[in-house]
């Protein structure tokens, strides 16, 4: 009887340790299935991934545009960091919303951003380490089709006239006539991707417009443009044999 | 006599096994920190662009990935989305852009060749109209998206060129510069192109 059952505890423990290098047999092929796919790509068929992709044009639609860009603002920035406030605009700010106090026109700009920050999959706080570089061009120049068309003859409000001996010129006012985030390509992209579907872009990328033209405002976009409009202006006339010009 | 349980059930460990494979093949790495600031350009620029035609291509993308590991599904992703693609046109005049007086009241301009000056998805039209995301691994990234934006830009670029943006940018250019022109007292404006 106890032979027997000592017979039975052998063949017992023989199963376990057949068992056991079995799963470690399998464990090697699993072991070295995955190098083969990590290093050169061979899957053997146990690991099928199928991509597809397809576009159409819905609509086309034209204008006749007449601007001219002058000037032009190139704001590379990281989302969210560099919209983190300072710590203690942050500490502030969550001790008002706690106790429900009003907010100032600066803390509803870090609310709403914590509001995007939550919509879109992004911690509001330094630390978190998603997130990915953008890079948006704000332009600023004249856009002649304003005011029924600075170049139509008969206009009052006409680019120029005629003072005397005197060519007076009056461009429209310059303005921001184009904002555009950059869109980046994975081959020049240097670091990691982040999950992100159309609609959060979307809304990402509205919010980093709006903060882009501040930016280009603050960096003084518009003086360069008028400067660089009305030299151009000038050169052009100049080049044409008027050397007296007036801007107004 | 109570039976002795194997250690390890072959049954339940295949699956875990299969799903660590997967999970170690499709990749979870640490993200790393952001760049810092000094990295990171700001410029201002200047910049003599005349764009005068303008082209909007609203365009609709469909990305698609199913994923399988012994012909079970492990992942399955679907995204259909909307947005333009805005392409504008006209002469960039850094390039040899020239005036000349040509006897009394009449000038010459010359024009470098028209061209696309900006070709950009605007993102503030996207319109998601359905996202699945399922499985195991990370649903679309932001790369994914614009993959499929560049290549559709690129189709866009060669339609606008054939749909002649070009000729037309040309045409609006010359027909505004002739009327600041004219406006000026010039009697005849001509045009060359610098090729």
């Amino acid at each position: 009887m106890a032979k027997n059952n000592g017979r039975k505890k052998g063949k017992a423990s023989l199963k376990q340790i057949l068992r056991l290098m079995i799963l470690v047999l399998i464990l090697l092929i699993l072991f070295t299935a995955l190098v083969l796919y990590r290093e050169f790509g061979l899957t053997f068929g146990l690991y099928r991934k199928n991509r597809e992709s397809s576009s159409q044009t819905l609509e086309i639609r034209s204008r006749d545009l007449e601007r001219l860009y002058t000037a032009e603002v190139v704001w590379d920035l990281v989302f969210p960091h560099d919209f983190f406030p300072d710590p203690r605009d942050w500490e502030i700010y969550q001790a008002k919303l706690r106790t429900r106090h009003p907010l100032d026109p600066e803390e509803w700009a870090l609310d709403r951003f914590r509001r995007l920050c939550e919509e879109t999959g992004f911690k509001p706080e330094p630390g978190d380490t998603k997130f990915f570089v953008l890079r948006v061009v704000v332009k600023g120049g004249y856009d002649f089709s304003e005011n029924g068309g600075f170049t139509l003859p008969g206009n009052p409000k006409a680019l120029v006239r005629w003072d005397h001996d005197t060519l007076v010129i009056t461009p429209p006012v310059v303005k921001i006539l184009s904002v555009r985030v950059e869109d980046p390509r994975r081959e020049e992209y240097k670091f990691p991707d982040v999950p992100l579907s159309p609609d959060k872009l979307r809304l990402i990328t509205a919010h980093v417009s709006r903060a882009a033209e501040e930016k280009a405002l603050q960096w003084g976009l518009l003086e360069e443009a008028r400067a660089n409009g009305e030299k151009l202006l000038t050169r052009m006339f100049n080049d044409a044999g008027i050397d007296k010009l007036r801007f107004e | 006599m109570r039976k002795s349980r194997p250690l390890f059930s072959p049954f339940l460990l295949f699956p875990l096994m299969g799903a660590l494979f997967l999970f170690l093949a499709t990749g979870c790495t640490d993200t790393p920190p952001p760049p810092p600031q000094e990295e990171l350009e700001r410029k201002v620029r200047t910049l003599l662009e005349l764009p005068t035609y303008e082209q909007n291509y609203r365009e609709v993308i469909y990305l698609g990935e199913q994923a399988s590991f012994l012909s079970i599904p492990t992942r399955d992703l679907r995204l259909l989305f909307s947005l333009d693609i805005t392409v504008e046109a006209g002469i960039d005049l850094r390039d040899s852009f020239r005036i000349a007086p040509r006897g009394w009241q009449q000038l010459t301009i010359t024009l470098p060749e028209p061209r696309i000056l900006s070709l950009d998805a605007d993102e503030g039209s996207i319109r998601q109209y359905f996202i699945k995301e399922w499985g195991l691994g990370a649903g679309f990234g932001r790369l994914d998206l614009y993959d499929e934006i560049n290549a559709v830009k690129e189709r866009v670029r060669r339609e606008a060129v054939e749909r002649g943006i070009l000729e037309k940018a040309r045409e609006n250019a010359e027909t505004l510069l002739r009327q600041m022109f004219l406006m000026a007292g010039f009697e005849s404006v001509q045009f060359r192109t610098e090729r």
